[in-house]
C-alpha cells in the first residue's frame, strides 16, 4: 500500500487524545449519594471506577476511527496484481495487444483456468483501463497472425471481441503477429505507442525476433507443460497407425489408446500407449465389424494439461502404400537373389506395401506423388533438381530415408546430401563397435541389437538441433537420425544397408527402423491432411464447416471483389473440414483434415525474463485508490460508536445506575 | 415530556384510606369531647352526636336504633368523651430526599413516603375529631403547626406537609454527587440542639395519652435526640417511631470499589462495597436498637419500613394496637 500524503498519518496521534479522555473519565471511582455513608468504614485503597464493557469498546472504536481518519487523509492506494500501462505525462496511448491463441495456450494452470483465459483477462483489463482518446487493437498470435480488433477508441467493442475470442490449435506466429502490430501502430496518431505481448512464450521465435518495443507482462504462465496429444491417426491395412506427441514419459504413463465410433462408443479393446508411434489392430467393416472406427482417444490423465488434444480423427489411408527404393543391387544386393537388402527388408514386414525399385531418383515433384516413402541406399549426393523435388514432396507428407555409406565421398559437384545431412558427410574409420548396450533409442528396445556391428567405417556428420537422434554409436556419434520437414519426415543412417560394410541390416533393429518408416509413411498417406493454421484454397463461393459442425469464415484473397479470384480458409482446430456449396449435407464437395502441430502441443513456456533479456520488455503496476473503502469503514465505525453509546448502559454485567426524576407514582396501586 | 409529579394532596386523595382510628394504649386526657375514652368518669354524661363507627370503637356505644334506621353503624358520642392528640413529627432533612437506586420502576423518596403516611394519619385524626399537630424538622428551621382539633387545622397541617414535600423534591435535584463533592465537607457538626429543644417542648405541652408518631430515617440519631424521644414517652404518651428507609439503604446492593457522599454533611467515604456490606448492615441495625428498646419499655413502638412496602399496610399496622407492621425483609422487629 502506498500513501499520497504520508504526513497525514500524523493525525493518528489523535489516538492519544482519545486514550487520555477515556483515562481521565476513568480517573475517580463512581460516586454515589448515600445517606448512610457515615456508617461505612473509610478505606484507603484507591477506588477505581469499574470499567464498563462499553467503555473499552468505545475506546477501541474511537481509536480505530482516528486511525481510519488519518489513513483517509493520507490517500492510500494499493498496487494491484493486474497489469497496467504506465502513462507518460498523461498523453493518450495507442496500445496493440498481441494475444496468443495458439494450441499451447489451452494448457490448464494450477487453478484450472487456461493460459489463454488468463491472458485474455489481462487484455480485457488493459482495454478497460483505456481512457478517452486512447486507441486499442488486438492481434491474435496463432498462425497465421490475424487482427481481431482493428485500432479503435471503442473500448466496449474491443471487450466484446475479446470475450468472443477462443483458444485454437494453431501454431505460434510471433513474427507475423509483431509485424501486424507494428503496422497497426503506424496507422495510429498517438505518440505514446505500445505493443503488449500476452503469451506463454513457448516458441523458439522468441530468440529470433526483436522485442525491444514490446511489453511483456508477467502472466505467471511458466508452469511446465505436461501433455500428450494425438497428432495423427491413419487407417492403413489391418490397423490404425497412431502418432502421439508427448512432453515426456510422465505424460504417457499408464495411458491407453481406444478406437471409438462416431457416437463415442469403443469398437475395440484399449491398448496400452507405450510408445508415441504405434499401430492399433483394426480390420474395419470389411471384416464384419458393425461399427466404424472414426476416432482414436487417449485415456484421460490428471497430469495432462490439454485434454482437448487427446482425441483425433482417423484418416482413411490409400489401399496400398507405394515405397520407392533406390539402391544399387551390386553393392546392396542379397547373395540369395536380385532384391536389395532394403527391398527384402520392406517385404519381410508384411505391411501390405508395394516396393517400387527406382533406377533413378525423380527430379520432378509429380514423380514423387505416387510414393508414400522413398528409401535411398548409399547415395552419392542429390542434384539440386532432385533435392528440390524431394523436399517439396517431403513437406507435403512424404517420408524419405537415406542409408549413407561410402558413396558420400564420391559426391559430384553441385550435389549435396540435404535434407539428410545438413553438412558434407564423411566416410571415416572409427573404433566404435556399435550402439551402446544400455541404450533404448526412439526405435524401441531393439536398438540394443546394434551393439556389435562390425563396421570399420561409418559416415559422420554434425546433426542440427532440429534433428532427432534415434540411435547413437557408443562414442555418441549419431547412428540414426530423423528430421521433421513440413508434413514429412526424413531419416538418415550413418551406415549403408549393404551387408558388406556391416551387420547393420542384419539386426532386428533394422527391421524396427523399416517398420517405423513404413508407419510414418502410412500416417501421412491418409486423406488429404493439412496443418492447423495453414491456408486451404477454396472457391470464393465455397462454404466450410469445421469439426464442430459450425461454419467457418472463407476469406477472399485480394482487394478486388469483381470478380473475386481466390479464397481460402484456415483451420483453427484439428479434425475434419467439409468444403462445399449450399448446406453441409447436400453440398459437400471435398474434405480436408487438419492435423495438430506436434511441437505446439509439447513446447514448454518461458518466463517473461527470457523475452525481456532479448528485447528489453518493461511492465508497470496499477495503483488503485482505496480511499473509498477507508471512508466506508469510517462510516461503519461511526454508526457502531453511536450504537454503543446509546445501548451501552444496557450492556454488560455492570449496569449504570442513574437517578431518574420521573413522575412519582401515586402510592395507591 | 415527563409529567408533573402528583402533589401530596393528589396522592392523598387518589385512593380511599381505610377507616381507622388512631387508638392509643393509654387513656386520653383532654378538655374537648373526643373519640377516646376519657380518664375522668362521671355522671351527667350527655349524648353529643353520632359519628361513623371505626374499628376499635367501644361496641357499648354502638347505636342499634340508628343502625336499623339508617342502615349504618354509628357510635354515640358523649360529651364526656375526650379528644386524643395526634402529633406528627416529620424529618425533612436532606437525607429524606433520597430515593435509592432505581430498579425496574421508580420508588418514592423517603420524604414522599413518610409525608404521605403523616398526611394520612393527620386525615384520620381529623376525621376522628382528634387534635392534630405537626412539627417538621429540617436543617435550617423547624416548622410547627400547633395542636388544634378543627378541620381547618388539618388543612394547615396538610399545607405544611405539602410545602415540605415540594421543598424536598426540589432538594433532590441538588443531590448530585459531583456537586456535593465540589461543595466540600461540612466542617461543623449539624445543630441538633434545636431538635432537642423542640422535643422537650412537646414533652412539656402534649397532653396525657397523646400519640406521637415520628417519621425519620434515624440515620443521624444522636444521644440527646434519643434521650428526648424517650422522655416524650412520659405521661402516658405513646411514641411511635417509624424508621423510613429505602431498599437500597437496607440491602446495600452496591458492588465494587465506590465512593459515597453523605447528602447532609457531604462527608466522602471510599469503600469496597462487597467487603463493607456486612459491617454496614450491622451498624445500621445497631444504630436504632437502643431507641427501639427504650420506646418499647415505655409502651412505645419502633417500626422500620421501606419505601417499597404498601403504605396502606403500614398505616394499618401503625393504627392497630396489637398488630405488627410489615417488617423490612429479613429484619425481625
Amino acid at each position: 500500500m502506498s500513501l499520497a500524503l504520508p504526513a497525514a498519518l500524523l493525525l493518528a496521534l489523535g489516538i492519544g487524545f482519545v486514550v487520555l479522555a477515556h483515562a481521565l473519565r476513568r480517573g475517580a471511582a463512581r460516586l454515589h449519594v448515600f445517606p448512610g455513608a457515615h456508617l461505612l468504614e473509610h478505606q484507603s485503597i484507591t477506588a477505581k471506577k469499574r470499567s464498563r464493557l462499553e467503555d473499552r469498546a468505545l475506546l477501541a472504536l474511537r481509536s480505530l476511527m482516528v486511525l481510519a481518519l488519518a489513513l483517509l487523509a493520507a490517500s492510500p492506494s494499493v498496487s494491484c496484481s493486474q497489469f497496467a500501462l504506465a502513462r507518460s505525462s498523461g498523453a493518450s496511448v495507442a496500445a496493440i495487444l498481441v494475444l496468443d491463441d495458439s494450441a499451447s495456450m489451452a494448457a490448464r494452470l494450477d487453478d484450472g483456468t487456461k493460459r489463454f483465459d488468463r491472458a485474455r483477462e489481462t487484455a480485457s483489463r488493459l482495454v478497460d483501463d483505456m481512457q478517452a482518446g486512447d486507441t486499442t487493437a488486438v492481434v491474435l498470435m496463432g498462425h497465421p497472425a490475424r487482427v481481431l480488433v482493428a485500432p479503435t477508441h471503442d473500448s466496449r467493442g474491443s471487450l466484446d471481441a475479446l470475450q468472443s475470442a477462443l483458444v485454437t490449435e494453431r501454431g505460434t506466429d510471433l513474427e507475423g503477429a509483431l509485424e501486424l502490430a507494428r503496422n497497426l501502430l503506424s496507422t495510429t496518431p498517438q505518440s505514446d505507442q505500445r505493443i503488449v505481448l500476452l503469451s506463454d512464450l513457448s516458441t523458439a521465435a522468441m530468440d529470433e525476433v526483436s522485442l525491444d518495443d514490446v511489453v511483456i507482462p508477467q502472466l505467471s504462465l511458466t508452469e511446465p507443460l505436461v501433455n500428450c496429444a494425438v497428432v495423427r491417426a491413419t487407417h492403413q491395412g489391418q490397423g490404425v497407425a497412431v502418432e502421439l506427441a508427448c512432453t515426456d514419459e510422465t505424460a504417457l504413463r499408464d495411458r491407453t489408446l481406444l478406437l471409438i465410433d462416431e457416437a463415442g462408443q469403443p469398437v475395440a479393446a484399449p491398448r496400452a500407449a507405450d510408445s508415441t508411434v504405434l499401430m492399433l489392430p483394426w480390420e474395419g467393416e470389411e471384416k464384419g465389424n458393425k461399427s466404424t472406427a472414426a476416432r482414436v482417444r487417449l485415456s484421460a490423465s490428471k497430469a495432462d494439461q490439454i485434454p482437448e488434444d487427446d482425441e483425433g480423427v482417423i484418416l482413411q489411408a490409400q489401399a496400398e502404400l507405394v515405397l520407392g527404393v533406390r539402391a544399387d543391387s551390386s553393392r546392396a544386393g542379397l547373395k540369395t537373389g536380385t532384391a536389395t537388402v532394403l527391398q527384402s527388408g520392406l517385404e519381410s514386414l508384411q505391411r501390405g506395401v508395394f516396393v517400387s525399385p527406382l533406377s533413378l531418383l525423380p527430379d520432378d515433384e509429380t514423380e514423387f506423388e505416387p510414393l508414400a516413402a522413398l528409401l535411398i541406399d548409399d547415395p552419392s549426393g542429390l542434384h539440386p533438381e532432385v533435392r528440390s523435388a524431394l523436399e517439396q514432396w517431403v513437406r507435403r507428407g512424404g517420408v524419405a530415408a537415406a542409408f549413407l555409406g561410402p558413396a558420400v565421398e564420391r559426391a559430384p559437384l553441385g550435389s549435396n546430401f540435404a535434407p539428410f545431412s545438413p553438412n558434407p558427410p564423411r566416410w571415416v574409420r572409427h573404433d566404435s563397435p556399435g550402439a551402446p548396450a544400455d541404450s533404448t533409442g526412439a526405435l524401441g528396445p531393439l536398438t540394443t541389437t546394434w551393439t556389435d556391428l562390425g563396421a570399420s567405417h561409418r559416415v559422420e556428420f554434425i546433426p542440427t538441433e532440429e534433428m532427432q537422434v534415434l540411435a547413437t554409436w557408443t562414442d555418441g556419434a549419431p547412428l540414426v537420425t530423423s528430421l521433421r520437414l513440413g508434413q514429412g519426415l526424413v531419416f538418415t543412417t550413418t551406415l549403408p544397408a549393404s551387408v558388406d560394410q556391416s551387420d547393420f541390416a542384419l539386426r532386428p533393429a533394422y527391421l524396427e527402423l523399416l517398420d517405423a518408416l513404413v508407419t510414418e509413411a502410412a500416417l501421412r498417406r491418409g486423406a488429404t491432411a493439412v496443418d492447423v493454421g495453414s491456408s486451404i484454397a477454396v472457391s470464393p463461393t465455397a462454404r466450410v464447416w469445421g469439426p464442430d459442425g459450425q461454419e467457418r469464415p472463407v476469406l477472399i484473397d485480394g482487394e478486388s471483389t469483381t470478380p473475386p479470384a481466390l479464397a481460402h480458409f484456415s483451420p483453427d482446430r484439428a479434425g475434419l473440414y467439409r468444403i462445399g456449396e449450399g448446406n453441409a449435407v447436400e453440398g459437400e464437395v471435398s474434405r480436408r483434415f487438419a492435423l495438430r502441430l506436434p511441437e505446439e502441443h509439447v513446447a514448454q513456456p518461458r518466463p517473461a525474463e527470457a523475452g525481456a533479456s532479448a528485447g528489453g520488455a518493461a511492465q508497470t503496476r496499477r495503483e488503485v485508490s482505496i480511499s473509498r473503502h477507508v471512508a466506508l469503514a469510517l462510516l461503519v465505525l461511526s454508526f457502531l460508536e453511536l450504537a454503543l453509546r446509546l445501548l451501552g448502559p444496557q450492556l454488560g454485567p455492570w449496569r449504570a445506575r442513574t437517578r431518574q426524576l420521573s413522575a412519582v407514582r401515586p402510592l395507591s396501586s | 415530556m415527563p409529567s408533573r409529579p402528583a402533589s401530596l394532596r393528589q396522592r392523598l386523595g387518589s385512593t380511599p384510606w381505610p377507616r381507622l382510628r388512631i387508638a392509643g394504649r393509654h387513656l386520653a386526657e383532654g378538655s374537648i369531647s373526643g373519640a377516646h375514652r376519657a380518664a375522668r368518669k362521671g355522671s351527667g354524661v350527655e349524648f353529643a352526636e353520632h359519628r361513623p363507627y371505626c374499628p376499635g370503637d367501644d361496641l357499648r356505644h354502638l347505636d342499634s336504633h340508628a343502625m336499623l334506621r339508617h342502615g349504618r353503624l354509628l357510635i354515640r358520642q358523649f360529651q364526656a368523651d375526650t379528644e386524643r392528640v395526634a402529633y406528627l413529627i416529620c424529618d425533612c432533612t436532606a437525607s429524606m430526599a433520597y430515593r435509592g437506586l432505581s430498579e425496574t420502576e421508580p420508588r418514592p423518596s423517603k420524604a414522599e413516603y413518610s409525608l404521605l403516611l403523616a398526611a394520612a394519619l393527620g386525615y384520620l385524626a381529623s376525621q376522628g375529631g382528634d387534635g392534630l399537630g405537626l412539627s417538621l424538622l429540617s436543617e435550617q428551621e423547624h416548622r410547627v403547626v400547633p395542636v388544634r382539633a378543627t378541620r381547618l387545622n388539618f388543612s394547615r397541617v396538610l399545607d405544611s406537609l405539602e410545602l415540605a414535600d415540594e421543598r424536598l423534591r426540589a432538594l433532590e435535584d441538588e443531590l448530585d454527587g459531583d456537586q456535593l463533592e465540589r461543595r466540600g465537607q461540612v466542617q461543623l457538626p449539624p445543630d441538633e440542639g434545636s431538635t432537642v429543644r423542640l422535643l422537650d417542648t412537646l414533652t412539656a405541652r402534649l397532653p396525657r395519652g397523646s400519640v406521637v408518631t415520628v417519621f425519620s430515617d434515624f440515620l443521624q440519631l444522636s444521644s440527646p435526640v434519643e434521650r428526648a424521644l424517650w422522655s416524650l414517652c412520659g405521661r402516658a404518651r405513646e411514641v411511635r417511631a417509624v424508621q423510613v428507609l429505602t431498599r437500597t439503604e437496607v440491602d446495600f446492593p452496591f458492588e465494587g470499589s465506590l465512593r459515597f457522599i453523605d447528602p447532609e454533611n457531604r462527608r466522602l467515604v471510599q469503600a469496597d462495597a462487597d467487603s463493607a456490606r456486612a459491617a454496614y448492615r450491622e451498624r445500621l441495625d445497631g444504630l436504632t436498637q437502643p431507641l427501639a428498646a427504650r420506646l418499647t419499655e415505655r409502651g412505645g413502638r419502633f417500626v422500620r419500613v421501606t419505601t417499597d412496602v404498601d403504605p396502606h399496610a403500614v398505616l394499618r399496622d401503625l393504627l392497630s394496637p396489637l398488630g405488627n407492621a410489615p417488617s423490612p425483609r429479613g429484619r425481625p422487629r
